[in-house]
């Protein structure tokens, strides 16, 4: 299990569907909401003769209370272990292996996915193993004991690496009071105190079919998808809308604007500066127009990518939002050496002031943004899968009518809509600046 | 229940995907291997360049890197901000990738914009300026991704790695170069590099995707069809062999040791090859389950062989207590050396490795790495097509053999606290 936790530092690439006649897919994708609320969503795409069976849950840091932190994770290590139908650990991993299945599952901040590929002639036993594996998971105590320091394993991978800790640093200010909302991760001490119990009642509130997606990718038609997803979980039974009884809390402004530093024995000047951005539900325009600044930004053509990295002041930067329904942040990342960090960082401010003037971005640089966006799209299905678990992560964070619009929503950002993402999100807001260095280096830096 | 449709254009149906053949051909002396695929609109063509660090000095190393990354950069006839706004308005991706065993320049489009994607891509081989800020540019982010490499544990491993199992070999050479060498190569030599290197018999060519010989050809013709051939000759690489257990220790004060022991197995033209592969894949399943599984010693063990023309098989991990998980590793390397593996076993990790050759297989550019692979391996390109069959001939009786006859002497890294380390549990 590779846990991908799809934030910080990597920018999202947010993908949708294609609009376009002249950029016509060939890939089918087909939804179905079953009687019990699990939705079901077939892509078509017989390249290989393979199927991806995924399940996407609504579940993930922002779920997690402070004494629920990294529960989601832990949980998604259990999915793998006993059930009602497979005894063991060494059983189920036996299983897959009859199956031919390649698996993994991830956890992020709004979505937890599990996900196997096996060969076309599996796949009626891969979905009967799923459902076992989603519905009726054992927590025994002797497994969960032994999960806890692989867990604890994971995170002293993650600490090992330097930019690990200037991350979790500038998110504890971001997202000062509902930290572990963010915290994918989570905390060693409840990580490793966690009961059966704990994960009972993570799987009562959020594993249940209205709270689920089923994902069905590669050689498999829809009438084949939907009729075998009613066989294997037409039964799964329904609860209540966890969200209904478990509100997530509105994550409060940034109180002030701060810069820290974090000292790791590093060979470069990290600076991250995060800003607290729109939410889905809240402020779709802005998720569109801010998804269009990014990838005006990322052009080599850009005046972002001249001033900052062209100029030799930067090795690398990045502008981005990551799109969540409870508030995305919105990360400029950028590395250089110690004596160019004073010059870079008036460089960074410098451009923050002009990207609302109206000569910021070419109109050829606005459209191109756009065609961006829908060819990596294209790219991205491609992979079937791969695409799973791009349309799982849609599903999850913005809802499916969100992702089949998003090319034509893109389509119509204008100048005013960027400008107002600006103004509204990242000019003269609140904001986080992490600058990690290495404690030989801090004095060149000035700060 | 409700049922939405999503799309799509019905004119065009999933179902033409084709299985067409692969071909090859040759244009004025350059290979070309092509593969249709009508089932999406992408296409795939990579230049690759044959031979790796096999053709570098120590004082070369990472002139091949740079030279094509600053090739990309501006050319004759496409100018900087030219070349750079006609990508952006197609969104076609060119980009390179520098191996132990060979380079390329990767291009990826939709075929509406193969032709136009394919001009820009001809020049930056035939017609690149190396402008000598474009260089010292290019050569701060390289020099500092290397210093960088030091930063995460995983890539300065692999870097050591390389260092103590290759050395003396021509994959001491990092693919990247070194602050020295990246350091003194002026524009004149990596333009001269890469000119020495655009003769058509150090080329090959492979397209994958939505487009067709012809369309090929006559894009070849007019562009890099017009090499000269040169007189460029394959070397095989030297074997590697060791003759003691060793082990690098480097301290690093992070929470974790990072341990990766490597030996010597069969490459790509060994017909041991195909068990070796196997038995590389049956190791990482039993270290999975004996140290993660049952004992919670790691996140993340693993074994494999690596995908090297001069192969390297390894086992790997992380974890607080060093001594007691080398100690079950090794202990499972025993076991498979000491008795068979079981036909189920050997059958159910066999299906396991051909969705994974499969799913290796779902995208153009992935599909052309592969038939490149094969080809420059040596073995030629419909090597691919016998990829399974092959896998499928091998017995319990070849992976043990492999285990025996090649997992010995480990060459292992440690980074890490070496305070908690009993160094005999290492030499096996």
């Amino acid at each position: 299990m590779m846990h991908r936790f799809l934030h910080w530092p990597v920018v999202i690439v947010l993908m949708g569907i294609l609009g376009t006649g002249a950029l016509a897919q060939k890939y089918e994708i087909y939804t179905k909401t079953l009687g019990n609320g699990l939705d079901v969503i077939v892509i078509s795409n017989p390249i290989v003769p393979l199927v991806t069976i995924e399940i996407d849950v609504k579940n993930g840091a922002y779920t997690e209370p402070p004494e629920y932190d990294g529960l989601s994770h832990l949980y998604e290590h259990m999915f793998f272990k006993a059930n009602k139908a497979i005894p063991n650990q060494e059983k189920y991993l036996e299983r897959l292996r009859e199956l031919g299945a390649r698996w993994n599952g991830t956890t992020s901040d709004e979505r937890v996915n599990y996900f196997i590929t096996v060969p076309r002639e599996n796949l009626e036993a891969g979905l009967e193993f799923m459902y076992n594996a989603i519905t009726s998971p054992l927590f025994l105590e002797e497994e969960l004991i032994k999960e806890r320091p692989v867990v604890n394993g994971e995170y002293d991978r993650n600490e090992a690496n330097p930019y690990f800790h200037l991350g979790r640093a500038v998110n504890q200010k971001v997202w000062w009071k509902y930290f572990s909302r963010k915290n994918v991760i989570g905390d060693r001490e409840i990580i490793m105190t966690t009961t059966p119990e704990k994960m009972r009642t993570i799987q009562n509130r959020f594993y249940i079919p209205n709270n689920s997606a089923l994902i069905l990718a590669g050689d498999i038609s829809a009438e084949e998808g939907f009729a075998l997803a009613e066989k294997y979980y037409g039964s799964w039974t329904a609860g209540e809308d966890p969200f209904a009884k478990f509100p997530v809390p509105e994550h409060p402004a940034i109180e002030k604007t701060e810069t820290i530093v974090i000292e790791k024995p590093v060979n470069a000047v990290g600076l991250m500066m995060v800003w607290q951005g729109p939410s889905v539900s809240k402020d779709p325009k802005a998720t569109y127009a801010a998804d269009v600044l990014s990838f005006i930004s990322r052009q080599q053509t850009s005046k972002f990518t001249k001033n900052l990295v062209e100029s030799g002041l930067a090795y690398g930067a990045s502008l981005g939002y990551y799109t969540l329904n409870h508030t995305g942040p919105i990360t400029l990342f950028a590395q250089t050496s110690p004596e160019k960090y004073q010059d870079l960082q008036k460089a960074v401010d410098a451009e923050l002031k002009q990207m609302a003037a109206d000569d910021y971005f070419t109109d050829d640089q606005l459209e191109n943004a756009k065609t961006i966006l829908a060819i990596d799209e294209q790219y991205g299905r491609e992979k079937p899968s791969d695409f799973a678990h791009t349309v799982g992560f849609w599903w999850a964070v913005a809802g499916l009518d969100y992702y089949y619009n998003y090319i034509e929503n893109l389509n119509q950002v204008t100048r005013d809509d960027i400008k107002r993402y600006l103004n509204t999100y990242i000019i003269d807001q609140n904001h986080i600046t992490g600058v990690l260095v290495a404690p030989d280096q801090r004095a060149k830096l000035g700060i | 229940m409700k049922s939405k449709y999503i799309f799509i254009s019905l004119l065009i149906f999933a179902t033409a995907l084709t299985a067409a053949e692969t071909i090859s051909f040759d244009v004025n002396g350059l290979k070309v291997i092509f593969k249709p695929n009508t089932a999406n609109d992408i296409v795939a063509a990579n230049l690759y360049f044959r031979g790796g660090v096999k053709n570098l000095t120590r004082n070369q190393a990472g002139i091949e890197n740079f030279a094509l990354i600053v090739a990309q950069k501006a050319t004759k006839n496409f100018p900087k901000d030219e070349l750079n706004s006609r990508l952006e308005r197609m969104n076609s991706k060119i980009t390179s990738s520098a191996g132990k065993d060979y380079s390329s320049l990767d291009l990826l489009s939709v075929k509406q914009n193969f032709k136009s994607t394919w001009e820009i891509f001809a020049d930056m081989l035939v017609n690149p300026l190396f402008n000598p800020e474009d260089v010292d540019l290019e050569r701060q982010k390289i020099i500092s991704a290397i210093e960088q490499s030091k930063d995460n544990p995983d890539n300065y491993q692999d870097e050591l790695a390389d260092q103590l199992f290759y050395a003396g070999h021509p994959y001491a050479i990092p693919v990247d170069g070194t602050v020295e060498s990246v350091s003194a190569f002026t524009p004149e030599d990596l333009k001269s590099f890469l000119k020495k290197r655009m003769e058509s018999s150090q080329l090959l060519l492979v397209v994958v995707g939505n487009t067709s010989k012809e369309e090929i050809e006559s894009l070849v013709k007019d562009t890099i069809g017009k090499l000269p051939k040169g007189g460029y000759k394959d070397t095989s690489l030297p074997a590697v062999s060791h003759q003691e257990p060793a082990i690098l220790i480097v301290y690093r004060d992070i929470p974790t040791n990072y341990i990766i022991g490597q030996f010597p197995v069969p490459g790509i033209s060994e017909p041991q090859w195909y068990a070796a592969l196997l038995a590389g894949a049956i190791m990482r399943d039993r270290m999975f389950e004996e140290v993660r599984t049952k004992r919670g010693l790691s996140y993340a063990p693993a074994a494999g062989v690596s995908g090297r023309f001069s192969s390297n098989g390894f086992i790997y991990v992380t974890a607080v207590d060093a001594d007691s998980t080398i100690k079950v590793m090794i202990n499972e390397v025993k076991k498979m050396q000491n008795e068979p593996v079981t036909e189920k076993d050997l059958n159910d990790k066999l299906s396991q490795y051909i969705t994974r050759v499969y799913m290796g297989m779902e995208t153009n550019a992935a599909q052309a790495d592969r038939l490149a692979t094969f080809e420059l391996g040596g073995i030629g390109y419909q090597a691919a097509d016998g990829f399974i069959d092959n896998l499928k001939k091998v017995t319990p009786a070849d992976i043990q053999k492999i285990c025996q006859e090649n997992i010995k002497n480990l060459q292992f890294v440690l980074i890490g606290d070496p305070e908690t380390l009993t160094l005999r549990n290492f030499k096996y």
